[in-house]
C-alpha cells in the first residue's frame, strides 16, 4: 500500500462516517415532517442535506447502502442491550426482567424511524434483508440458548420447545418495537414495557419447576 | 368501476390466484410486472388495464374482502371460553392457520404495499385495530369471570396478542413441512394461553 493510500483511506472513511450521519439526519427530519419513507429519494436527501447527488453517490451506492452502513453499527449496539436478559436466572424476579428489558426499549426508541426505514428497505434490497434476518436470527439463537439453559436449571418452563418459543417471542418484541407509535406518551411506553415483561414472564418463567415450589 | 362488477369479479378471480402463484415463487410485489401477471392469469395486458390502473389498485380492490374473511376466522379465538385448556386453543389455531393459508401470499403483498401506500396501510391497520378491540373485550370478560389473570393490562395485552396472532399464522404457514408447522402452532398456543389464563383454571 502506498503512503498516499495509507494517508487518504482513513480520512475517506472518516468522511464517509460524517456523510452517513448527515444523511441519516435528513431521513429522520423528512420522515418526521410527514414524508413517506418510500418518497425519501436520494435526490430529496441530497437536497435536504445541501449536497449534490454526485456527492451522495461518491460515498453510497443508494439509499439501502446508506441504511445498511448504519444498521451494521446499530445492530451491534442493540445486541449489547439484550445481554442483561441472559443474566436472568432462578434468583431473578419479574422486576429484574423488566429492568433487563428497559435498555432495549430506551436504545431502540430514538432510532425508531431509521429502523422502520431498514425494515422497509429489507423488502426490496436483498443485502439489507440478509443483514436484518441475520440480526433477528442471532437474537433468536441467544434466546433459544437462554431457554435451554434455564430448562436445565429449572428456572424456565420445562414443556417449551426452545427454538419455536424463541422465534415467537423474539419476533414479537422486534415487531412491537417498530409498531409503538412515535408519539407514544411515557405512560404508554411504560405499559408496553410492563406488558412485554408480563408476556415473557408468564411464558418462560412463571410455570418453571423452580418457581412452583417457592410461591413468594 | 361500479358499472361492470360481474366482469371485474371474473377478471379478479383470475388475477388474484395468479398474483398469489407469482408471490409464492418468491417474487416481491415490486418485481412482478403487469405483463407477467396478466400472462400468468391467461389475460391480455389490455384486459388488466381495463379494470385496474396498476398492481396496487388490484391489491387494494381485494383487500376489504380478504380482511373480512380473516376477521371472521379470528372470531374463533373469541369463541373460546376464557380458561379453556391449551389443547382447545391449539385446535382453534389449527383451524385458523388452515383458513389463513390461501391468503398467505396475498397478505405478504399487502404488507409490502402497506410500506408505501397509505390507503393499504390504513385498511390493514384499521382491521388490526378492530381485532384488538374485540380481544380487549374478551380479556376483560375473562378477568371478570376469574379465568384470566387480573394483572393483565387489557388494551395493551390485546394489542400485543393481535400482533402475535396476525404474524403468527403467516409464520406457521411459512414453516418447512407439517411437523415444523405443528411445533410452531403448539408453542404459539402455549404463549397465548399462558399470557392470559389463571393457572389451574384448565
Amino acid at each position: 500500500m502506498s503512503t498516499r493510500a495509507r494517508r487518504t483511506q482513513p480520512a475517506r472513511a472518516g468522511r464517509r462516517d460524517e456523510m452517513r450521519e448527515l444523511l441519516l439526519g435528513t431521513i429522520e427530519t423528512l420522515v418526521e415532517q410527514g414524508v413517506a419513507l418510500a418518497d425519501v429519494t436520494v435526490e430529496r436527501m441530497a437536497a435536504e442535506a445541501g449536497i449534490s447527488r454526485t456527492k451522495f453517490y461518491a460515498y453510497f451506492e443508494d439509499k439501502a447502502d446508506l441504511l445498511r452502513a448504519w444498521f451494521e453499527l446499530f445492530s451491534q449496539e442493540l445486541k449489547s442491550t439484550t445481554e442483561a436478559w441472559w443474566e436472568i436466572d432462578g434468583e431473578s424476579s419479574r422486576a429484574d426482567l423488566r429492568a433487563a428489558f428497559a435498555p432495549m426499549v430506551a436504545t431502540y426508541r430514538p432510532h425508531r424511524t431509521l429502523m422502520a426505514a431498514v425494515h422497509d428497505a429489507a423488502l426490496y434490497d436483498l443485502r439489507i434483508r440478509a443483514e436484518y434476518e441475520a440480526f433477528i436470527t442471532d437474537h433468536m439463537a441467544d434466546l433459544r440458548r437462554h431457554i435451554k439453559l434455564g430448562q436445565r436449571h429449572g428456572f424456565v418452563t420445562a414443556d417449551l420447545a426452545p427454538a419455536e418459543t424463541a422465534m415467537w417471542l423474539a419476533r414479537l418484541g422486534e415487531r412491537m418495537q417498530r409498531r409503538i407509535r412515535p408519539d407514544a406518551t411515557p405512560d404508554e411506553l411504560r405499559r408496553h414495557l410492563d406488558t412485554y415483561t408480563d408476556l415473557v414472564w408468564q411464558s418462560l418463567y412463571a410455570d418453571a419447576d423452580a418457581r412452583r415450589e417457592d410461591p413468594a | 368501476m361500479t358499472s361492470a362488477p360481474a366482469v371485474s369479479e371474473r377478471v379478479v378471480g383470475r388475477l388474484l390466484p395468479a398474483l398469489s402463484r407469482l408471490l409464492a415463487e418468491g417474487l416481491s410485489l415490486t418485481e412482478i410486472s403487469v405483463g407477467a401477471l396478466a400472462t400468468e392469469a391467461g389475460l391480455a395486458r389490455r384486459t388488466f388495464y381495463l379494470h385496474f390502473d396498476d398492481k396496487l389498485s388490484l391489491v387494494r380492490y381485494a383487500l376489504p374482502g380478504v380482511l373480512t374473511e380473516l376477521h371472521t376466522s379470528f372470531e374463533r379465538v373469541l369463541g373460546l371460553p376464557p380458561g379453556a385448556p391449551v389443547a382447545d386453543v391449539e385446535a382453534t389455531f389449527r383451524v385458523m392457520s388452515a383458513e389463513y393459508e390461501p391468503h398467505r401470499a396475498y397478505m405478504q403483498a399487502v404488507a409490502e404495499a402497506a410500506t408505501y401506500d397509505r390507503q393499504t396501510s390504513e385498511l390493514y391497520e384499521n382491521a388490526l385495530g378492530e381485532i384488538a378491540a374485540r380481544l380487549e373485550g374478551h380479556i376483560v370478560t375473562g378477568q371478570r369471570a376469574g379465568r384470566f389473570r387480573p394483572d393483565i393490562d387489557p388494551p395493551i395485552m390485546a394489542e400485543w396478542l393481535t400482533v402475535l396472532l396476525s404474524s403468527g399464522f403467516a409464520g406457521i404457514c411459512a414453516a418447512d413441512g407439517p411437523a415444523a408447522r405443528e411445533r410452531r402452532l403448539r408453542e404459539l398456543a402455549k404463549i397465548y394461553w399462558r399470557a392470559l389464563c389463571v393457572r389451574g383454571s384448565a
